[in-house]
């Protein structure tokens, strides 16, 4: 294997932290949403890289399948920022504090 | 039988629930014709058995279903058949559907026409089901809801302070008796591993059980009987049951509930006469409270007051009867008491229907005339009380003294003697300060004295013809009679325990029956002197001479300022105590200081909760930190 | 060596471009700085040997997922938000603090462990004289995941009827998040008016 297998998995936590970082501090919902797509790609570094260093292709497919529930995911959570503007007329996260008993 | 004798306590039931959930919208002022309607059909059905069950050697039982199953303890819904619950069936449904029918015209436009009758139906299937139980706890099934019933029907008119509070008493004077009762079950089936009648009283005459058990269980069964048959001391409430409407006087407080405890000891025959000491505890509690009852009867002059009292005299009788073993001419003084009973105080509330709502017999007088019906038939009643030949009463009250006499119970026998002389002058105090003499009414009232509807005039009719001859019908020659010949087979376990041998008729009978019958007389006598000849002035002056005791008298021995200084005060200083301290100091300082506690870890935890994800995602990620550097570190 | 370097190039690339897509406050720049990181992510797919992964990770992620999101960028109106403050005010430190030092855990953690090999044996060689990369994943896709492919379908349909219910407009007269604060209704048909 040409590029050891810690390069992917440093690369994938950076664009990991980021993405979580991102989720945690933006308050632009659009913004959260790119961060979680890329904390997907981080993972999904982490499978092909493995994919690679164990000399099969399961990672691969397995990426497949992330990519997938990522699209499930990227059009509910569009419909949803769609219905909260109209509802709300804004997308700034911390607005939303009904998540209370 | 199987399918009859289901029916008897389920028509009044099924007359409750239409009455019940029908009488306010549908039926109102027509509410009387099913319960009438039910009551009748389990007349029929009642005289059916009974033609089933004559003669017959064994009680019939039928079962329907187990009720409770667990484990030993197996308590079938069953239904027992046997000549005293035939007795008590006739009694129950027959003067039950006369009062029903006097019902109609007494209540006649009251607003709560449709709950009385629902009432009375639940009353009536309560009575059967206590009656026809085979085991211990149907009874006190039935025990309790008749109890129940008559809570309900002595507070019928809810709105008078004095009426809900009777009821109240009620409730609670036979919550003491009831109590002993439970108790007296549960050590049934302790001791004998069921409660089935056939069971318990085979294991009883088959002997082995110690008379101490035997005895607790007797003198605790009496304790219930005690409650709900009035004994002293347990009589004070049955004059304040008055309260309630005269039907309900005459069906729960004079011709059935109230009998329920001498059926009861009566039912339990074998017991008690395992156990002579019991026996003696009924016979002079029975005793005392015949004397003691017609003691108060003598002064009262609400009309039905004195016949409270009187019934609370009467079931001393009877009492006093079973304390000898006299089973059965205790149940037929229980037949016959019911008949003329229920006879006396519908005609009191006859009276008082007349009157437009008078009870207090000084204002009344001069009566036999204006209401002729009501008259005549109270006159067979009161001769029926009083045990004047040959009206029923005199046999059953007869059979009772001359047992007494014959089994060498001379105090006892000398007891009831006295009572009945009482018994005799009060009764016909009664009538003669009612019906005769010069009028005392208001005039106001006595413009609107008129003879009651038929629907109150033929019960009373019919329960006159019933209390002038049963007596003789079922009761010739004393202890060998129809009725005596037809109870037998019950009564047969215990009177082999005792030993008892029937005695053929002999002359001593007729001297007793003289005897008795010339204290009635005189009694009655007695009465004519006081309220005819001299009314106004023998009474005062015999109360002037026996001041202190007349006085005593008058306030029936204080037996009520007695409780009310003890175990009243006793129980609300008690209770305001644990109010005070237990329930506000400690309690309710647990209580608070657990809520404080709360409220306060609440206000500091509840900051937490912003209700924005994020910082629900910021605390999601401090968690993992802190776990992923513990797993780092360790 | 020259796959290292293509690696550190792309790598440094597709971080500069993950902390521009967190940084920025315009929308639409985060948007295409995203795009930007994508590809370089699909050039790491490409040195992995993953060409497959590459092509779609290029065809769905940078292309379908992001154009939705860049069509609902455009259908909503963005532009007011960008004069508001776009960082959390006392979570943005706790942020700061905490993203490092989770980052430097897993650094920590990664290069602490010895990966070794399971050597399953489809190496880049054995893949290409088998006939390629994606004619071996088709392969395995349709024979031994076929069942987690059907159930992939079922979600994306779900996924697709989900979406459509919840964009889908309501008709009432007005909407409240709050059923009990009268302040927070909102009419519908002012809301329409606006989107």
């Amino acid at each position: 294997m040409v590029i050891p297998i810690e390069w992917y998995l440093v690369l994938s936590a950076f664009l990991f932290a980021i993405g979580a970082a991102g989720v945690l501090m933006r308050r632009n919902l659009f913004i959260v949403l790119f961060s979680i797509e890329l904390m997907m790609n981080a993972v999904n570094i982490n499978l092909v890289g493995f994919s690679r260093l164990h000399e099969n292709l399961i990672g691969q497919n397995f990426v497949l399948f992330t990519m997938t529930v990522a699209a499930a995911e990227a059009a509910i959570g569009l419909a949803i920022v769609t219905a909260l503007y109209r509802n709300r007329r804004t997308l700034m996260v911390d607005m939303f504090d009904v998540m209370k008993g | 039988m199987n399918y009859v004798l289901p029916l008897i306590p389920a028509l009044p039931l099924v007359a409750f629930f239409i009455t019940l959930f029908l009488g306010k919208w549908w039926l109102k002022d027509s509410a009387h014709w099913i319960p009438i309607l039910a009551m009748a059909g389990s007349f029929v059905l009642s005289v059916a058995a009974f033609l089933a069950i004559r003669g017959e050697e064994h009680a019939m039982v039928v079962e329907l279903w187990r009720w409770i199953p667990v484990g030993d303890f197996q308590v079938p819904i069953a239904f027992q058949l046997d000549q005293l619950s035939s007795v008590m069936l006739l009694v129950v449904t027959g003067v039950g559907t006369l009062i029903f029918i006097y019902s109609k015209g007494y209540m006649h436009g009251d607003p709560g026409y449709y709950r009385f009758f629902a009432y009375l139906s639940l009353f009536a299937f309560s009575m059967l089901m206590l009656v026809l139980g085979a085991n211990y706890l149907l009874l006190y099934l039935g025990w309790e809801a008749v109890g129940l019933c008559s809570y309900y029907l002595i507070g019928f008119y809810y709105h008078k302070p004095s009426a809900a509070s009777a009821g109240k008493k009620a409730f609670l004077t036979n919550r003491v008796g009831d109590f002993g009762f439970g108790l007296g079950v549960m050590l049934i089936f302790v001791t004998f591993g069921s409660l089935d009648y056939l069971h318990v009283f085979e294991a009883v005459e088959h002997g082995g059980t110690s008379e101490g058990i035997l005895l607790a269980i007797g003198l605790l069964l009496f304790m219930g009987a005690m409650g709900k048959s009035a004994q002293f001391p347990l009589h004070v409430w049955l004059p304040d049951a008055m309260e309630g409407p005269t039907p309900v006087s005459a069906l729960i407080h004079a011709a059935t509930m109230v009998t329920a405890g001498v059926y009861m000891v009566a039912r339990s025959s074998v017991i008690f006469a395992s156990a002579p000491t019991a026996m003696l505890v009924v016979g002079a509690v029975g005793a005392f409270t015949a004397i003691f009852a017609a003691s108060i009867g003598l002064v009262q002059n609400d009309i039905k007051r004195v016949m409270a009292y009187s019934t609370v005299s009467q079931l001393g009788y009877m009492f006093m009867a079973l304390g000898i073993g006299a089973w059965i001419p205790a149940i037929f003084h229980l037949v016959t008491h019911a008949f003329f009973k229920a006879l006396l105080f519908l005609g009191s509330g006859s009276v008082i229907h007349s009157l437009g709502g008078e009870q207090d017999m000084r204002k009344m007088g001069g009566l036999a005339r204006k209401i002729p019906f009501t008259y005549w038939t109270l006159i067979a009643g009161a001769f029926a009380l009083a045990g004047v030949f040959p009206f029923a009463g005199f046999w059953s009250k007869d059979e009772i003294l001359g047992m007494n006499f014959k089994g060498g119970g001379y105090i006892i026998w000398a007891v009831g003697l006295i009572a009945a002389f009482i018994t005799a002058f009060y009764t016909f105090r009664l009538i003669f300060m009612t019906f005769w003499g010069e009028s005392r009414m208001d005039p106001e009232v006595e413009k609107h004295v008129h003879e009651s509807p038929w629907s109150m005039v033929v019960p009373l009719m019919v329960l006159g013809v019933l209390s002038v001859g049963a007596g003789a019908l079922l009761g010739i020659p004393p202890e060998g009679g129809l009725f005596a010949k037809f109870l037998e087979p019950v009564f047969e376990p215990a009177n082999q325990i005792l030993g008892v041998h029937h005695e053929a008729f002999a002359a001593i009978d007729v001297i007793l029956m003289i005897v008795s019958l010339a204290v009635a007389l005189s009694g009655v006598a007695l009465a004519y002197v006081f309220y005819v000849r001299r009314p106004d002035d023998l009474p005062q002056k015999a109360g002037a001479i026996s001041q202190p005791l007349y006085k005593a008298v008058l306030n029936k021995w204080y037996i009520d300022e007695i409780y009310d200084a003890t175990i009243i005060r006793l129980t609300i200083d008690g209770s305001r105590w644990l109010w005070r301290v237990v329930d506000a100091g400690v309690i309710d300082g647990a209580v608070n200081g657990v809520a404080r506690l709360w409220d306060i870890a609440g206000r500091i935890v509840s900051p937490f909760q912003t209700g924005r994800v994020q910082n629900y995602a910021v605390v999601m990620f401090v968690g993992l930190f802190v776990i992923v550097t513990a797993v780092i570190v360790f | 060596m020259a796959e290292k370097l293509l690696f550190i190039v792309f790598a440094a690339f597709a971080v500069a471009g993950a902390l521009g897509v967190i940084t920025r406050s315009n929308v639409v720049h985060g948007l295409i700085l995203l795009v930007f990181t994508f590809i370089n992510v699909a050039g790491i797919f490409l040195l992995t040997q993953a060409h497959f992964l590459a092509v779609i990770q290029i065809l769905v992620y940078a292309g379908a997922i992001l154009v939705l999101f860049a069509f609902v960028v455009m259908f909503l109106n963005l532009r007011e938000f960008q004069q508001e403050e776009q960082f959390h005010r006392g979570q943005k430190w706790a942020v700061v603090v905490l993203a490092p030092v989770m980052l430097a855990e897993i650094v920590f953690v990664v290069t602490a462990v010895t990966w070794s090999s399971v050597g399953d044996g489809f190496t880049p060689e054995a893949i290409a004289a088998q006939g390629g990369n994606v004619m071996v994943l088709g392969e395995q896709l349709f024979t031994k995941m076929l069942l987690p492919f059907e159930i992939a379908s079922l979600i994306l349909l779900v996924g697709m009827v989900g979406a459509i219910l919840l964009a889908a407009k309501e008709d009432g007269e007005s909407v409240c998040l709050r059923e009990w604060d009268d302040d927070d209704c909102v009419s519908a048909s002012l809301v329409e008016r606006e989107v």
